[in-house]
């Protein structure tokens, strides 16, 4: 399970479901778009408690982690490299695969790649994902993609999924790294 | 380059030292020494006014963002492998998650400024 995370579901939500999704987390790791669920140790409590009851010999047994980690079935992108991402709004992803020509859209709701955006440029070593200032899915559905050729917009609304140049890079890679 | 602050923001400059600049201007205002280390990734805590910065060999350095300054007694730590992205458990704990090359996940504690690596990293 190689790699980077960042954090996910940053929202406290209402719905129940989600409530639990507020303790997990997406890795983007270089078998696909993965995700671990996070839990402070319910065995900690109880054993500091019983420590304080119990005889020296238990004491001294190794207490538990503090935090435990459970990895989920759900992966995205299977076998894929997984080289940036973000959570642009709540469940949804946009994903950047290492030397790739293309961005894909990962709907968690849906649990599927919902869309796929052509790079114009071609495959790119993706260096930076993340959403612009005043980020809206409904007015202003634009996220920065930095890679070693450009600088670009990233349209991510329903009716707009398209990616768009800003910038070339001073110096641009050959080899795409 | 990373947000430190509304305020600031940090990059790697010269000789891998983190430069710090005023986001309204770009104003470069100062460095701080990371010995060398080249910072991957930071992660901001500002109801503590702490920034933690991790490295590709694993270190991780506290920023104290009133005095923009790297914190030395303790403030500093070093994990297994290089420290892609992190993460700040959102409980009063203030536990840092390091996700880092290899796939390994570690624990760290930033109670009272003192860096401390817990058990149950994977």
């Amino acid at each position: 399970m190689p790699t980077k995370s960042q954090k996910v579901n940053k929202s406290t939500n209402l719905y129940d479901p989600l409530e639990y999704r507020a303790t997990e987390y997406a890795l983007a790791t270089y078998t696909g778009l993965a995700f671990i669920h996070i839990a402070k140790n319910k065995q900690d409590a109880s054993v500091k408690a019983d420590a304080t009851s119990k005889s020296s010999a238990t004491s001294s047994k190794k207490s538990p982690p503090l935090y435990e980690v459970q990895k989920l079935n759900e992966v995205y992108l299977k076998d894929r490299n997984v080289s940036r991402f973000v959570e642009y709004v709540e469940d949804k992803f946009a994903v950047c695969l290492f030397k790739d020509d293309h961005i894909y859209l990962v709907n968690r709701k849906k649990e599927s790649v919902v869309a796929k955006i052509k790079n114009p440029l071609g495959k790119s070593c993706n260096y930076e994902i993340c959403v612009i200032p005043n980020f809206h899915l409904q007015t202003l559905p634009f996220l920065f993609v930095r890679d070693d050729k450009s600088l670009y917009l990233l349209g991510v609304g329903e009716n707009y999924l398209k990616l768009l140049k800003l910038h070339a890079a001073k110096y641009e890679s050959v080899t795409s790294y | 380059m990373k947000e430190l602050s509304k305020e600031y923001l940090i990059t790697r400059g010269k000789y891998n030292m983190l430069d710090v600049l005023e986001i309204g201007t770009l104003k470069y205002v100062k460095t701080l020494d990371t010995k060398g280390c080249g910072v991957f990734s930071s992660i901001s805590h500002l109801e503590t006014q702490r920034a933690y910065t991790g490295c590709y060999e694993g270190n991780i350095f506290t920023i104290d963002l009133e005095n923009l300054s790297i914190l030395k007694d303790g403030g500093t730590s070093k994990l297994k492998q290089g420290i892609y992205d992190m993460v700040i458990l959102p409980n009063s704990d203030r536990i840092l998650v390091c996700a880092q090359h290899f796939g390994y996940l570690e624990f760290v504690s930033t109670e009272n400024d003192k860096l401390t690596v817990l058990e149950g990293g994977v």
